[in-house]
């Protein structure tokens, strides 16, 4: 009896929890909305709304253009100003949903997080690669921000795209692909040349050692030459 | 009881096995490597003189300290290690080593210098048939090298002198990309020209495959010498292989050596190492070394075990903007740091707060921090200086235009720690 009395207490409580929360998030949007209203002239505004009305109906993600609004507001930005980053964060995230969509296994957080990588210089067609990489089983977004870290430290975009490559097909251990960019970054301070540093973290990958392990003395022994 | 004459063999077995420990392989390092560290070092060794030198095989342990300190583009790690000797008359002493490197990359030329000075002196002497042995000995390398990386090539100069004697050896080798497939190998060809007694003309061939976690090579060297010892032709092939075993390393390995002193020699080394929790590491190695053809010092043997307990370590240098802490419910905790003595205020604000600013709160030396949860996702950010100077430092990841005429920094928050 009790356990019957528990289990409609859950079924009850389920949806009113995410109820809660969809209402939560919509007093969330209400509220940016607001801020939004008061921070950008009437014209602006509608534009502003218009354009996130487009994105829903083409589904793309409305989070990114409303926190890009948000900043803009925060950064004390004319609404006209404001509106054009809107647009831009828009087409950065049509072009990144467009490269995801052929592997599938497309989200919202995917998008935004592959558009953002693109904007820290990760080209167009290193994403395809970790995409169909991927098959649709996500972590793309991640991946390309550690591509985006390690060309940071000179890394070129092919070799970067190997190493992921090896990080995905050798198990894809989330940790791993952490401690990717700050062990190329230890060897390169330690004089190993960026190309060669994530070519021996590429093959450690692929020999089952940890990103971490690997020192300046792996790097002729993983990938040959002195 | 020991004769003369063969105390500089033991004495240099004890400092081949008390330098390859100190030497040995290092734990493994997070992301954050600009820090120092200190280990203490226990473990027990034996050591067999060279064949054919009378001396007994002597039991040994050894107690040490090493400081490592990785910072920005060099490297120093410098220890203390004391052994001693169980049986009666093995002495007991004390070695020192300093060893430091630095190293650039400026883009395909690498250059780089290392140096070293390690010494040895006995606490209590070795008792000899002529008397007590307590030659003390000190050494010094310095080896400066360069590099130029061309496509999937690399050709390397080293420089290298200690002991009186200058050695340069000029390496050629693939070094590029790991592309598809297995690593393929590659020949390395090695040139070594000493100047004074020693004159080593020759070169290597290797060929190195990997199979899943798996790592094999196979060299073959040959190198016409001349020393005032033993002049002639020293070749030998030698096959090594490393073993992934999950965080754990074997390591295995064999040698066969022809030269002047000797028509064959057999040499090897088998060894094993595990980091346990990052803090600690146990380690053990047995080996057989061949009669060295720079110096003609006779092969030994050594077998060793031992930890390696990390019993300090401290951050270089100011910590990131934003550094990832433990996982708070469906989120991280983070904490937001900023150094800026003359702020009267800062905020943070970013994709993570809807852009409301939420203050840090000043500490020492200028130094503004926060500590907060967020959710795992990829954020935007930034500081806001005496609330209106918006403020991105320099160290902060992924740096990226707004859009707006300012800068961004890139927070990931992921969903899982590392380890």
């Amino acid at each position: 009896m009790r356990i019957t009395t528990f289990v409609l207490a859950l079924a009850l409580a389920l949806p009113t929890s995410a109820a809660f929360g969809q209402q939560a998030q919509q007093t969330q949007d209400e509220a940016a909305l607001a801020t939004l209203r008061a921070a950008m002239t009437p014209a602006a505004y509608t534009s502003f709304t218009a354009e996130l009305r487009a994105a829903r109906d083409q589904g793309l993600p409305t989070q990114p253009l409303v926190a890009k609004a948000l900043e803009g507001a925060a950064k004390n930005v004319p609404g006209e100003r404001i509106l054009a980053a809107v647009r831009q964060t828009t087409q950065e995230l049509n072009r990144a949903r467009t490269l995801l969509q052929p592997a599938g296994g497309v989200t919202a957080a995917e998008i935004s997080a592959v558009a953002t990588a693109m904007q820290r210089g990760v080209p167009a067609d290193a994403v395809s690669r970790l995409a169909a990489d991927a098959g649709g089983r996500g972590g793309v977004g991640l991946s390309a921000h550690v591509l985006a870290d390690i060309m940071a430290h000179g890394v070129p975009v092919s070799v970067g795209v190997e190493v992921l490559g090896a990080w995905r097909s050798h198990g894809a251990d989330p940790n791993r692909l952490n401690e990717i960019p700050g062990a190329v970054e230890r060897l390169v301070r330690q004089g190993v040349v960026p190309a060669r540093a994530a070519a021996a973290i590429g093959a450690g990958l692929r020999a089952g050692r940890t990103p971490g392990s690997i020192g300046p003395v792996d790097v002729p022994r993983l990938i040959g030459g002195g | 009881m020991r004769r003369p004459g063969q105390a500089k063999a033991a004495y240099a077995s004890v400092l081949v096995v008390a330098l390859a420990l100190g030497a040995g392989p290092l734990p493994a390092h997070g992301q954050q490597s600009r820090q120092a560290s200190v280990w203490f070092d226990a473990n027990a060794a034996h050591s067999r003189p060279p064949a054919g030198a009378a001396v007994d095989p002597t039991n040994y342990g050894l107690l040490g300290l090493r400081l490592l300190v990785d910072g920005g583009r060099s490297r120093t790690d410098a220890g203390v290690t004391g052994g001693h000797g169980m049986a009666d008359g093995s002495g007991a002493w004390l070695t020192g080593r300093l060893a430091t490197s630095t190293a650039h990359v400026f883009g395909l030329v690498d250059l780089g210098v290392r140096g070293e000075v390690d010494g040895l002196t006995w606490l209590v002497p070795v008792r000899l048939e002529a008397g007590e042995y307590t030659q003390w000995t000190a050494n010094g390398t310095l080896s400066p090298y360069a590099g130029l990386s061309l496509g999937r090539f690399r050709l390397g100069a080293e420089g290298r002198y200690t002991r009186g004697v200058w050695q340069t050896t000029i390496t050629t080798g693939r070094g590029g990309p790991g592309l598809p497939g297995p690593i393929g190998g590659g020949p390395l060809t090695e040139t070594t020209h000493a100047d004074g007694d020693v004159v080593i003309l020759g070169g290597s061939v290797s060929l190195l495959r990997m199979f899943s976690g798996i790592t094999m090579e196979v060299r073959g060297s040959t190198l016409e010498v001349s020393n005032a010892l033993a002049d002639g032709n020293w070749s030998g092939v030698d096959a090594s292989a490393t073993l992934s075993l999950g965080e754990a390393d074997v390591l295995l390995g064999g040698r066969y050596w022809t030269s002047p002193v000797s028509d064959g020699e057999l040499g090897g080394h088998v060894g094993f190492g595990v980091p346990l929790n990052g803090a600690m590491y146990l380690q053990a190695l047995a080996s057989r070394t061949v009669t060295d053809p720079v110096h003609a010092v006779p092969g030994a043997v050594a077998l060793s075990a031992g930890v390696s307990l990390r019993v300090g370590q401290r951050r270089l240098g100011p910590p990131p903007p934003a550094e990832l802490g433990a996982m708070a419910g469906n989120g991280r905790r983070v904490v937001f740091t900023l150094v800026r003595r003359d702020a009267r205020t800062v905020d943070v604000a970013g994709d993570f707060s809807g852009w409301e600013r939420r203050p840090l709160r000043s500490g020492a030396d200028g130094t503004w921090t926060l500590e907060t949860v967020i959710p795992a996702g990829v954020y935007h950010y930034a500081f806001v200086v005496d609330g209106e100077h918006w403020v991105v430092p320099d160290g902060a990841t992924g740096i990226v235009d707004d859009g707006f005429g300012q800068k961004n920094a890139t927070l990931i928050v992921a969903d899982r720690e590392e380890r």
